[in-house]
């Protein structure tokens, strides 16, 4: 079956902030990714890809998120977790980052939430593309 | 031109990959329909209540195999909780901007059948030729194009256009 719109691949996800300065100072020196504004209204966000996370700013505050919308960053090692969830807490004021959580550990993955000053939400983990390959290699489960 | 990437310091986390993004719906079955049947992506149920989505060709043996890809992980609840708006959509790439108005074209004959509400009109508007829709559980989507030196990749390059 030919899909209504064939050929497509995942380009973005968006999200909201106030202040472009603040939150990129946010995005570049806590979550390290990187950040480009080709435009007023907008910063593009990225990391690891050609996909980008389009960050909107409305100079007002924006609409709160909640930990089922966030955006997941992988970092390379459980070790990594740990420390970048110490770091997080250390920068908590600096940075206005609202909500730091507890460390989730399931075997050797590791991962904890944090939410911005724009109430986005965001998860730290070691999961590896290996993990993602394999669940689609298996298949659907009963 | 002001901050580009080359100027950054060291950060906090040193992150690898932005690598996926959640959403809720109430009806998997539903959702993946959409996916895969409107907006040619490929998916994998990994728990009851749960999927994952992907572009299609990394697959073994398949032109992108290897290369990274962005996951959306879609978990299913009873209710949605905190519906999204506009401003928090998804964006899903085509190859021209004949594509984007057949693409158009093609939701709006088939919005009962997808439960599909809201479906905006093509236009040019930051630099991309798209249109957005919303699905029964307000999860918004993007159906767009850009010329080569607007794609995102191209836009990393150039650096920053207006000062932060």
């Amino acid at each position: 079956m030919t899909a209504l719109i064939p050929n497509t691949w995942l380009s973005h996800g968006t999200i909201e902030c106030m202040d472009h300065k603040i939150s990129r100072r946010f995005y570049q020196e806590v979550l390290g990714l990187g950040s480009v504004r080709p435009l007023p209204a907008a910063q593009y966000l990225w990391q690891g890809g050609p996909w980008s996370l389009v960050c909107v700013g409305i100079g007002v505050e924006t609409k709160p998120q909640t930990v089922d919308n966030r955006f997941c960053l992988r970092v390379d090692s459980a070790e990594e977790v740990d420390a970048a969830r110490e770091r997080a807490l250390r920068l908590k004021d600096e940075h206005h980052i609202r909500e730091i959580g507890p460390l989730d550990e399931k075997g050797d993955i590791h991962s904890f939430t944090l939410c911005d000053c724009d109430c986005n939400w965001w998860e730290i983990s070691n999961v590896s593309m290996a993990h993602y390959d394999e669940a689609f290699l298996r298949g659907d489960v009963a | 031109m002001a901050t580009t990437q080359l100027e950054r310091t060291s950060p906090a986390i040193h992150t690898t990959s932005l690598e996926r993004g959640t959403f809720l719906t109430t009806d998997l079955a539903a959702t993946r329909r959409l996916m895969e049947e409107v907006l040619d992506l490929e998916c994998v149920r990994y728990a009851p209540r749960a999927m994952y989505v992907r572009e299609k060709g990394h697959r073994p043996g398949e032109p992108l195999f290897g290369k990274p890809y962005l996951v959306l992980d879609v978990q299913e609840v009873d209710t949605i909780p905190n519906p999204q708006a506009f401003l928090n959509h998804w964006g899903v790439f085509v190859a021209t901007q004949s594509d984007v108005d057949r693409a158009f074209a093609a939701i709006v004959a088939n919005k009962e059948k997808y439960g599909i509400k809201n479906v905006q009109k093509p236009k040019a508007n930051h630099g991309a030729y798209s249109f957005y829709f919303d699905d029964t559980d307000s999860n918004w989507w993007e159906v767009e194009h850009r010329i080569v030196k607007k794609q995102y990749e191209s836009l990393r390059a150039i650096g920053d256009q207006v000062p932060v």
